[in-house]
């Protein structure tokens, strides 16, 4: 069963009297344990398949199943719930809570699932462990580097142990070395947790680590590579 | 952690956290203070009424129909087989009962005579507190023997203590009759009722004076607990029968009413305040909020439900409007306690408001004082619901893409 399938999705935009037709009949599937890119030009609807993908946007016609399920059938809790235990999601600018600290932004998603403090405390410090951030837990976001920052965006992604992370752009703030270092370090992630990776980007490194990789263009999959 | 994470919001932004605290704070004091002040009117007032007059008045029913207020006719006769009858009627109830004798009458000194009302007291009375503690010269109830009159009226007569002033009455035959008496005291209030137009003398000479062997005009009772009033003249009706029972509202009903009516004054003040409070801490609030937008944003992109913001917020305003009440209240009640031992001299505008006293004194209830810091809170809570509601409006994509 594919843990993400995107069944003809249409996304329509209005500004004013014009429709900004986003995305135009998407369909994909995404297999456990898949690392796969998404690419394409400024403007073709890779953020807004993301979002999507990952239950922040609703398509205007089609459909999401999200491990069989059909998104569109849960209400607004429903749906929160899945994004808290299935999804994972890393964000472009990073989007850390300014007064948590390292530790607590990773510990979030776990006190909104009522994870209990002992596994909670083991889930963090493995986490900052993996992102090599143990000696930062208690910085607060404006004291860390983009890089920095952006692995605390990771492990926060993945505290709750989602069946798939999806990342819009996450090197896009990035120097390349940086950038370089969080697509290896998702990667490795993906290889050790075996979590899907979904994510958008412009770095052609990726080509050598991506399993897939799905060119977009105008709202539509131009073509698939493998 | 949601509470966490309010005082950690509410300590990054401090000025705002100050700003909504102060106003909360503001807003409890000016309402500890005027309900300090209006309890206080509302307390001094009654203690005026009832002071002079009592909780309960007894006499004759036939005094009704009488147009002259002065007049002797339908004395109350054997009162203190009366007395010792509201004695066992009330049993257990803390009280106090005493025959009072008011009269008209004339003062002639050698110089001028006036015309007034005379109080006949007993020489254990409690009641005209306000002359006792006004006396400048002798004592209140008089000296067997003697007249108390304020200074005004002495003044006005031109005598001093231990001279002699000639005290005209119509008696209770309805002949005019006069008898000497010394100066025996003089009192200075602030009440023109009492200054200008009342002397005082003891039960024994008055009843002397009016050939009212035995009998006197009524009986006061003075209640340790007001609210008891209704209840105990109900009692007093059922248990004496041949007399007429009034409580203090019976006899002053429009002046009590009116006094009551200061709650519904004080709520509306309060609103007023809780309204305008209300429109800047809301303000402050949605500002914190609306800077928060994108931040609430990613939280409900992680997993975070509507409701979770929503309680979020409404915990920060819950920490401010405490937070504001408390410190309204720290400075508000030692305000109003100091002014209710000293007091604004407040000169004619306290006599208007018939406090028998340009002494204005405030009164602290410490109900009001829990009603008002609950208001303070609610008002920090209803900006925050606002604000809160505003937030859980917005979907993920706007929150997120908010500047």
């Amino acid at each position: 069963m594919a843990i993400i399938e995107a069944q003809e999705i249409h996304k329509d935009y209005h500004l004013g009297r014009t429709i900004i037709h986003a995305l135009r009949g998407v369909s994909l599937s995404i297999n456990r344990g898949e690392f796969v890119a998404i690419m394409g030009p400024s403007g073709c609807g890779k953020s807004t398949l993301l979002n999507i993908l990952g239950c922040i946007d609703a398509p205007t016609s089609g459909g999401v199943l999200l491990e069989g399920e059909d998104v569109a059938s849960l209400n607004d809790d429903q749906e929160a719930d899945r994004r808290l235990h299935r999804i994972g999601f890393i964000f472009q600018s990073f989007n850390l809570i300014p007064v948590l600290n390292v530790a607590e932004n990773i510990e979030f998603p776990l006190l909104l699932t009522g994870t209990a403090r002992e596994l909670r405390r083991e889930k963090v410090a493995a986490l900052m462990e993996m992102v090599g951030l143990t000696s930062h837990a208690t910085h607060r976001p404006e004291e860390l580097s983009g890089g920095q920052r952006q692995r605390v965006a990771i492990a926060r992604a993945l505290v709750n142990d989602p069946a798939v992370v999806i990342a819009d752009e996450p090197t896009a703030n990035l120097d390349s070395e940086t950038g370089r270092e969080i697509l290896e370090a998702m990667l490795r992630l993906n290889r050790e947790k075996e979590v899907s990776f979904i994510f958008s980007t412009h770095n052609p490194d990726v080509t050598a680590w991506a399993h897939r990789i799905l060119h977009l263009k105008d709202g539509r999959i131009l073509r698939e590579e493998r | 952690m949601l509470l966490r994470m309010a005082l950690y919001n509410l300590a990054k932004h401090r000025r705002r956290t100050v700003l909504i605290v102060f106003a909360v704070l503001v807003s409890v004091l000016v309402m500890e203070l005027m309900s300090g002040m209006f309890q206080g009117i509302r307390i001094n007032f009654m203690t005026t009424l009832t002071e002079e007059g009592g909780h309960i008045r007894i006499r004759d029913p036939r005094r009704d129909s009488l147009l002259n207020p002065w007049s002797l006719d339908y004395p109350l006769q054997d009162y203190t087989t009366t007395l010792e009858a509201i004695g066992e009627i009330t049993a257990g109830v803390p009280l106090e009962g005493e025959e009072v004798l008011p009269f008209g009458a004339m003062l002639q000194s050698a110089e001028r005579t006036v015309t007034l009302a005379g109080v006949g007291l007993r020489r254990d009375s409690s009641f005209y507190r306000a002359v006792a503690r006004g006396m400048v010269a002798g004592e209140v109830p008089p000296q067997d023997g003697t007249v108390v009159i304020s200074r005004a009226l002495a003044e006005l007569l031109q005598v001093t203590p231990e001279d002699d002033l000639l005290v005209v009455v119509e008696d209770s035959t309805g002949s005019p009759f006069y008898l000497q008496y010394p100066l025996g005291g003089i009192f200075e209030t602030a009440s023109p009722d009492l200054d200008e137009n009342t002397f005082f003398i003891g039960h024994r000479d008055a009843q002397d004076l009016l050939y009212l062997e035995g009998d006197t005009m009524e009986i006061r009772i003075r209640l340790q607990d007001p609210g008891a009033a209704e209840g105990v003249a109900a009692r007093l009706r059922e248990g004496l029968p041949e007399v007429e029972v009034q409580t203090y509202r019976d006899i002053h009903g429009g002046l009590v009413q009116m006094i009551e009516m200061m709650d519904f004054f004080i709520l509306f003040m309060n609103l007023l305040v809780v309204i305008v409070a209300a429109s800047v801490i809301t303000n402050a609030i949605l500002m914190n909020v609306f800077e928060r937008t994108r931040e609430f944003g990613t939280m409900r992109a992680i997993g975070m439900k509507r409701r979770g913001i929503v309680v979020m917020i409404l915990l920060e305003g819950v920490i401010q409007g405490g937070l504001g009440a408390l410190a309204g209240l720290a400075v508000g009640i030692p305000v109003v306690l100091y002014l209710s031992t000293t007091g604004i001299d407040m000169g004619g505008v306290a006599e208007a408001f018939g406090m028998g006293s340009s002494v204005f004194t405030f009164a602290w209830v410490p109900r009001s004082s829990a009603f008002n810091a609950l208001g303070g809170v609610l008002v920090a809570l209803a900006g925050s619901l606002y604000a809160a509601l505003a937030a859980r409006r917005l979907s993920i994509m706007e929150a997120l893409q908010y500047d």
